[in-house]
């Protein structure tokens, strides 16, 4: 289970925010869009719907901002946003929400490959698929310093400085080796994007 | 694996990693936050992240689409939070300096009524307090109490003793806020007392 600590970076970019830097809000979008997306998708089906019920989160997001005094981490709130934005979206078109709601460490987790009725055409299962077994070799394929960096990173949620107990390195050679195994991971993708 | 950048996008990418781990310095978030907004690549950079870290965690979506763009353009529409007006810059100061000039105001106004009226205002006189260096039955000046001349006009001055009795014990007490009409009732009220007072003394002195 990941722990749920407060990011540093969010409160950072939230205090930019309300102090009238919107780039920091742009960070923050790029952020949580992918989480933010699975969530409206498990209320939302139609993919087109999906993507609008996600920027009206963000823009509802952005103007509650100035009230947001940080006694939640951001991502949980941003999540409540996007739990009732999605309820609010199908009671306005006379749809009914799920009964259920959607566990918040749930929401990081969840397939949404079985929720889109739309757009789980054979090509973009294969684009999705294709991907992440990309993804896969490439963090297979790493030097192993960088693999476990990275592991210990995106799976065990640790800290550069927690890491670098474990590794008995300096947080920066942590921090270096972090940064060129999302790079050698980061050309593997441009590939396929191109 | 070869990637060829400059130096100052190579630090601009790693403070960017760092940043999606939130462990970048105050600096670097500076820095990247300028870069960003015209930057495209690396905000490609980022949503990269954001694919492999999605993958990994097993919620990539179907069709990987960036929002922040449009966001960002429907964001720039909104207020921008911390930014006053010319007019709320203006507020406080302004205030303030309303609030410090009524201050003033009101202490000169009240320094101006002190001295007007501090010496028949707010005393408390006990008469059998009071020293008279007088001399008999001379008329005495009202300035020898302290009350302008003007003030002293209606004084009763009376060889004989006054018929009404004036309690020699008479407490004066004034307030500040008092019809000056009232004031000068009073301090005939209290000369007449005084003056009886001492004619009271005189008249003892004499048949002592």
């Amino acid at each position: 289970m990941k722990n749920e600590q407060p990011k540093i970076s969010d409160d950072q970019l939230v205090a930019r925010v309300q102090k009238g830097d919107k780039s920091a809000f742009d960070l923050l979008v790029l952020k949580h869009q992918f989480k933010v997306h699975a969530i409206v998708s498990r209320y939302v089906k139609d993919f087109d719907e999906v993507n609008d019920v996600v920027q009206e989160t963000f823009i509802k997001a952005y103007r509650a901002l100035e009230n947001f005094r940080s006694e939640s981490a951001f991502y949980t709130w941003l999540y409540r946003i996007a739990v009732n934005t999605s309820k609010n979206y199908l009671l306005a078109r006379n749809r009914r929400p799920p009964s259920f709601d959607l566990d918040l460490d749930d929401s990081e987790y969840i397939e949404q490959n079985s929720q889109l009725q739309n757009h789980d055409s054979p090509d973009n299962i294969l684009a999705k698929n294709e991907l992440e077994k990309v993804i896969n070799i490439s963090i297979k394929e790493l030097p192993a310093d960088l693999r476990t960096v990275l592991m210990l990173r995106e799976f065990e949620d640790l800290s550069y400085e927690q890491i670098s107990d474990i590794m008995d390195c300096p947080v920066g050679t942590v921090r270096s080796r972090i940064f060129r195994a999302r790079e050698a991971l980061e050309e593997k993708i441009k590939g396929m994007e191109n | 694996m070869v990637v060829n950048m400059s130096v100052n996008e190579h630090h601009l990418k790693e403070a960017l990693s760092a940043m999606f781990d939130g462990e970048a310095k105050e600096i670097e978030l500076h820095r990247v936050l300028k870069e960003l907004p015209s930057n495209g690549p690396l905000r490609d950079t980022w949503r990269r992240y954001e694919v492999t870290s999605a993958s990994m965690h097993g919620y990539l979506p179907y069709i990987i689409r960036d929002f922040s763009s449009e966001i960002s353009s429907a964001v720039k529409l909104e207020k921008t939070y911390g930014k006053k007006s010319i007019s709320q810059y203006l507020i406080k100061p302004l205030g303030r300096f309303a609030v410090a000039a009524s201050v003033a105001t009101v202490a000169l106004l009240g320094m101006q009524e002190y001295k007007n009226t501090t010496e028949y205002s707010s005393v408390f006189v006990k008469t059998e307090n009071i020293q008279l260096n007088l001399s008999s039955s001379s008329l005495r000046s009202s300035a020898e109490f302290g009350i302008p001349p003007t003030m002293a006009r209606n004084v009763a001055i009376s060889n004989h003793s006054k018929k009404e009795s004036i309690t020699s014990n008479e407490i004066l007490f004034q307030s500040k806020k008092s019809d000056s009409d009232l004031t000068r009732e009073q301090i005939q009220r209290y000369l007449d007392g005084l003056l009886h007072r001492y004619n009271q003394n005189e008249e003892k002195l004499i048949s002592e």
